[in-house]
């Protein structure tokens, strides 16, 4: 009896009838070639099993618990997050993404902010993208009427060149993160507060930390090293 | 049903990576997968496993398949690679296994997600066949077929005798 390779593979899951599985054991006891095909086909399974088995070692993604443990998504109703994996099937304009960012902003008093405010604040012109490509975090830069503050740089799990940042003016603030994909700049994710001036200072609705979540899930390690951000200006700047 | 499919996760997400070839890809395909069943809870009856690897697949089918993703991982192969020697395995191994993805990104989806199914997760051909809506015996014959087509791949690169 001619033993094929669909009887053989199903023999290995044993998925064939008894009699059948018979037959198999008695040919493998007489027929040296076909005890090597099993055992190659075997090897496959094996192989497979230890290549996808490696992803194990990596931690599980911080995103991904997360979901797990609230009933939260990273990207909550008032923060917005763009997918980011969907990037590589489309090219996010910058004025669409902005856009996005207004039409999605819920709570946080934003609904008093014109749109056109929340604009100036949102949208990633070529000032700001200028500023992500070579000023380090932790100082603050004048952009016409608004300040522009780099607070930390990382690298996402994409292996881009992300940065978290500032900008506001004297009414608004928003607190934004900016991938480098393709050399170009693209908002991951952005959220605008009004600023609280009465007494003299401001304070965001959320102390700072409003996207954290969405580093959370961005980040692929630890944020950058002033040194390690400033190699990674530099050489973005010299390509 | 968090609990459980938290419990479920190791297994979904090397699913998600047989699937896609990608650990970054692995991991948005699980995030969306999870999103997708928090979303849409199996219905009762349905076990969550089950529904679970449904889900993962037809995210894998809809939003990374078409974009080639896998096409893209194999020509970056060794770049996936190796950020995971854990010291332990010796050069010659990390390349064996780097060749096993490769020669997973050659087989035909149905063959891949078939293969996924059964080796890497260890399902019966009853349950891979009702994750993927096709009889036992398309399971039996396409898992046949990839096999034979990895081993050829894997002799050709040297990786099998």
């Amino acid at each position: 009896m001619k033993i094929s390779d669909e009887m053989l593979s199903a023999f290995l899951d044993a998925a064939l009838p008894e009699h059948e599985m018979e037959q198999v054991r008695q040919q493998l006891m007489h027929d040296e070639q076909l005890t090597e095909r099993m055992a190659d086909l075997a090897m496959v399974d094996s192989l497979v099993l230890q290549h996808y088995q490696q992803i194990d070692q990596q931690p599980m993604p911080a995103g991904v618990l997360q979901l797990l443990d609230n009933n939260e998504k990273p990207a909550s109703a008032n923060v917005v997050a763009f997918p980011w994996w969907r990037r590589a099937q489309q090219h996010v304009q910058q004025h669409a993404a902005a856009v996005a960012c207004i039409a999605l902003f819920a709570g946080y008093g934003l609904s008093q902010l014109s749109e056109q405010r929340q604009g100036t604040l949102t949208t990633l012109n070529s000032e700001v993208a200028q500023l992500l490509s070579s000023a380090p975090s932790g100082h603050s830069y004048a952009i016409a009427q608004q300040q522009f503050i780099p607070q930390l740089s990382f690298i996402s799990q994409q292996g881009d060149f992300c940065r978290q940042y500032t900008l506001q003016d004297n009414k608004v603030q928003s607190e934004n993160i900016a991938c480098r994909t393709q050399d170009k700049w693209v908002l991951q994710a952005s959220l605008s507060t009004e600023r609280n001036l009465a007494a003299g200072n401001y304070q965001t609705a959320t102390g700072g930390h409003a996207l954290d979540n969405v580093l959370d899930s961005l980040m692929a390690g630890p944020a950058l090293s002033q040194a390690a951000e400033k190699q990674y200006l530099t050489d973005r700047n010299t390509q | 049903m968090k609990a459980e499919l938290k419990l479920l996760l190791p297994a979904l997400r090397r699913f998600a990576y047989s699937l896609t070839g990608s650990m970054a890809d692995a991991d948005d395909l699980l995030q969306n997968t999870v999103l997708r069943l928090l979303d849409s809870p199996p219905a009762t009856g349905i076990p969550l496993p089950q529904w679970a690897f449904k889900i993962c697949r037809n995210i894998w089918i809809d939003d990374y398949r078409a974009q080639k993703v896998r096409q893209q991982a194999a020509n970056k192969t060794e770049l996936q690679q190796e950020n995971f020697t854990d010291g332990e395995q010796d050069m010659l191994n990390d390349i064996q296994l780097a060749e096993v993805n490769t020669a997973m990104n050659t087989l035909p989806d149905e063959q891949r997600e078939v293969l996924s199914l059964v080796a890497v997760q260890g399902l019966s051909y009853n349950e891979a066949a009702n994750i993927l809506a096709i009889p036992a015996g398309t399971i039996m014959s396409r898992l046949a077929r990839a096999r034979v087509a990895m081993v050829n791949a894997l002799q050709q690169k040297g990786t099998l005798a």
